[in-house]
């Protein structure tokens, strides 16, 4: 079960907000995309941050404006997975660090440096879609 | 302040408290939602799965064929059609979820909206929800 690779389901290309845009502005983009979570890019497109539904309910309950900037409100932390590593090893990543997406990133696996764009995204919910197809 | 009945959707996706985990992720990738709520055949409302539930019990060694009560969070935690988004993203964060059952009208003894207590839901509200009502 779960035994296909990282590869086979990653999701690209990616979506990236830059810093400086609004929480309001982050938030329309992940609306009409139906995404839960955003790379967040300074303007030499290096990866800063992350920017989630959960980073945003936790704003919104601190009574953060929406028109702070997402910097504000990104978490700095990237956890990454080897394409080559299976779904298995990405949802017991995903659990332990208790995130819902990982960047795939050549080498790594969990906690990790973003010093390029990765080379894509996955998420809980591609793990869902896998045990469906699985149906063992 | 927006209310969370001007965001929640109508209705909430069920899966049987005797069916299996085939069931809960056939209808997670089906209507591609992240959570469900666990009914009796009464239709009473027993508890919930998440996305992160199914995967956990994944990992833990479960399979298709581990039944509903064996994973789902065996409580719901709701909020009232009229409290704010805000109220609302206040009680994800601290209760670490992504979604509240809805329901029209508190009682009395109940005045703390994140009472662990059963009641047929109206409606859910997600973490999506705070996104789209952030957007605007």
């Amino acid at each position: 079960m779960l035994n296909d690779k990282v590869s086979e389901f990653l999701k690209k290309p990616l979506i990236t907000v830059e810093v400086g845009m609004s929480m309001r502005d982050a938030a329309r983009i992940m609306r009409n995309e139906g995404i839960s979570g955003m790379l967040v890019v300074d303007s030499n497109a290096k990866p800063v941050g992350v920017v989630s539904d959960t980073d945003m309910l936790r704003a919104l309950s601190k009574g953060v404006s929406k028109e702070a900037n997402v910097e504000e409100i990104m978490s700095t932390s990237f956890f990454g997975i080897d394409p080559e590593a299976t779904l298995h090893e990405a949802a017991k990543l995903m659990r332990e660090n208790r995130v819902s997406r990982l960047f795939v990133v050549k080498g790594a696996k969990g906690r990790t440096e973003l010093m390029q764009m990765p080379e894509g995204i996955i998420t809980l919910s591609d793990i869902i879609t896998a045990l469906a197809r699985a149906k063992l | 302040m927006a209310k969370v009945r001007e965001y929640m959707t109508r209705g909430v996706y069920t899966v049987d408290v005797n069916s299996c985990l085939r069931d809960v992720v056939n209808v997670m990738a089906k209507y591609r939602i992240s959570g469900v709520a666990v009914v009796s055949e009464e239709g009473d409302t027993m508890g919930v799965i998440s996305d992160s539930d199914v995967v956990d019990a994944f990992l833990q060694g479960k399979n298709f064929e581990t039944g509903v009560r064996e994973v789902m969070m065996p409580f719901t935690l709701q909020i009232e059609e009229e409290a704010s988004m805000e109220e609302a993203a206040r009680i994800m964060e601290h209760e670490r979820v992504h979604r509240l059952f809805v329901v029209k009208e508190e009682k009395p003894e109940h005045a703390t909206l994140s009472k662990r207590y059963v009641q047929r839901p109206a409606g859910i509200l997600t973490s999506s929800d705070i996104v789209r009502y952030i957007a605007e």
